[in-house]
């Protein structure tokens, strides 16, 4: 999208360091006329090949999610988009993804499950953001009074680090499926916006906070202001006006996620995020 | 150069549980009860000195030799003290599991009500020997069999020296066994380092610096 720079990078967290274990989370941004697809996910840890699957997950979001939008004519200006509308359109692209994921797990010779990964997807049109996803992980918005909000609610399961995957079994039934994946269009003007694999949640969201009234533990789910104000406004406008190519711009990006403060440098997990910024004339 | 900035939020630490359930009976007396009480108060102090730890590690410490205990119910190290273990009587084993099993449960509901996310609790069992024979090992096989499969928590023996392996795997799946001879002080500090891995349901012999731990022989 003209206007607007892109970082994004997976990086191992520290216990994948220590371990010698590969990154399984992956991201990519794909740019086409008049819309731009980014993508997160995170394979799941228990999973041998997650790694795989989740590189494949977001390769395969390029091939159906262009189609649809085009189809649609969403990209088209002043397109009219009804949130149930996308909801179903995501279902039937996040479907031709996990099918072809299992055609994937016939080539390695492993079971589907060996595959698992969360996905995040997000379409950004010139007037809105589309966005659906299966599994945890955060994604956010800043509009133009700089307020940042959440723009979508991960699944958690039971425990912590535990949670539905597009490999999961729920495709036979409407109900889970409704469910497990969530899709939301957010049509505020906006200036920024970020999606994140849930290893960077515990540095960039107020996740789990104890409310000061009944003393609870709650999840916030909101994008933690502090993290990003300085950098959208200041420091990457700062950066790409410099001449930053897109390749420099990701490396900057990636070393700030292995250890731009202490929360990110000790963070066991895989670490991912895409940050868009509108960077102003 | 720092090109680019930020500061993180202070988020709560999602709890998780660990319940060592510890044989006192007579055949611990000596070495080994002073051993694993000098293991108890590292594994306190290390704990004490890792702020992420201190913060989210509960710990429940039951003792089983002709009666079984809960001497501490779950609480973060700055709350307790690790307190001194005296050997004495025979080895109430099942039971002592099982009141691990019932903490472990007692635990999950206040955390379905105060917390929004946990780590899977875990249970420790060190023994040097077997159950009294009247206890009742198949009840205990069973239980265990159907919470590994509902992924209640996850459980491992630690067996010390003496432990009786053929009585053990008779409840205990075989997998979940480790023999640790005498080292209870390499044990505990590992164990200080690793409860995140644990908790995860990762088998031990697969989390690094577990090579002192023989896996015991599966037949």
């Amino acid at each position: 999208m003209k206007d607007w720079s892109y970082l994004y990078a997976s990086v191992q967290g520290k216990g994948h360091i220590e371990e010698n274990i590969p990154c399984q989370d992956f991201c990519n941004i794909f740019h086409h006329t008049n819309y731009t697809i980014c993508v997160v996910s995170d394979g799941a840890g228990s999973c041998e090949k997650s790694d795989i699957g989740s590189k494949k997950a977001t390769e395969f979001a390029n091939t159906y999610f262009p189609k649809l939008i085009e189809e649609k004519k969403w990209h088209k200006p002043h397109a009219k988009i009804k949130t149930k509308d996308w909801h179903k359109a995501a279902i039937k692209g996040l479907k031709a993804i996990r099918d072809d994921l299992e055609r994937v797990s016939i080539s390695e010779g492993c079971e589907i499950k060996e595959l698992s990964c969360t996905l995040i997807i997000l379409i950004q049109l010139k007037e809105r953001l589309l966005i659906t996803h299966i599994g945890d992980g955060r994604a956010g918005y800043c509009n133009i009074k700089d307020e940042w909000k959440a723009m979508m609610k991960p699944y958690k399961g039971g425990y912590s680090n535990e949670t539905v995957f597009i490999t999961s079994n729920i495709w036979g039934d409407k109900e889970k499926l409704n469910h497990y994946i969530e899709s939301r269009v957010c049509s505020e003007k906006i200036k920024a916006f970020c999606l994140l694999s849930d290893g960077c949640e515990n540095a960039s969201f107020e996740c789990y906070k104890v409310n000061s009234e009944t003393y609870v533990p709650e999840d916030l789910n909101k994008p933690f202001k502090d993290f990003f104000h300085e950098n959208i406004n200041t420091n990457i406008p700062k950066l790409v006006k410099s001449g930053k190519e897109p390749q420099e711009l990701n490396e900057i990006w990636k070393s700030f996620l292995t250890n731009g403060n202490d929360t990110l440098k000790n963070e066991s997990d895989d670490k991912t995020m895409i940050l868009a910024v509108k960077i102003s004339a | 150069m720092n090109e680019l900035t930020a500061i993180s939020p202070k988020n709560f630490q999602k709890p998780c549980l660990c319940v060592l359930a510890l044989d006192v009976s007579s055949s611990m007396a000596g070495t080994p009860i002073l051993e694993l009480n000098s293991a108890l108060q590292e594994f306190y102090h290390s704990i004490n000195q890792d702020d992420e730890a201190a913060e989210k590690l509960e710990i429940c410490l039951i003792t089983f030799g002709s009666e079984v205990k809960c001497i501490q119910e779950p609480a973060k190290v700055d709350d307790f003290k690790m307190p001194s273990l005296i050997a004495d009587g025979t080895t109430k084993l099942v039971d002592g599991i099982k009141l691990a099993i019932k903490q472990v449960d007692l635990r999950k509901e206040y955390y379905k009500k105060y917390s929004p996310q946990y780590s899977r609790p875990m249970i420790l069992v060190i023994t040097d020997g077997e159950p009294d024979s009247d206890q009742d090992v198949h009840g205990l096989a069973s239980l265990l069999n159907d919470d590994m499969i509902a992924k209640k928590y996850t459980l491992h023996v630690i067996g010390t020296s003496g432990y009786n392996y053929s009585k053990i795997s008779q409840f205990c799946p075989k997998e979940l066994i480790y023999e640790i001879g005498l080292n209870y002080s390499r044990f505990f500090k590992w164990l200080s380092r690793s409860t995140d891995e644990i908790s995860s349901g990762k088998s031990l012999s697969d989390i690094s610096g577990s090579d002192f731990m023989q896996q015991s022989p599966i037949n």
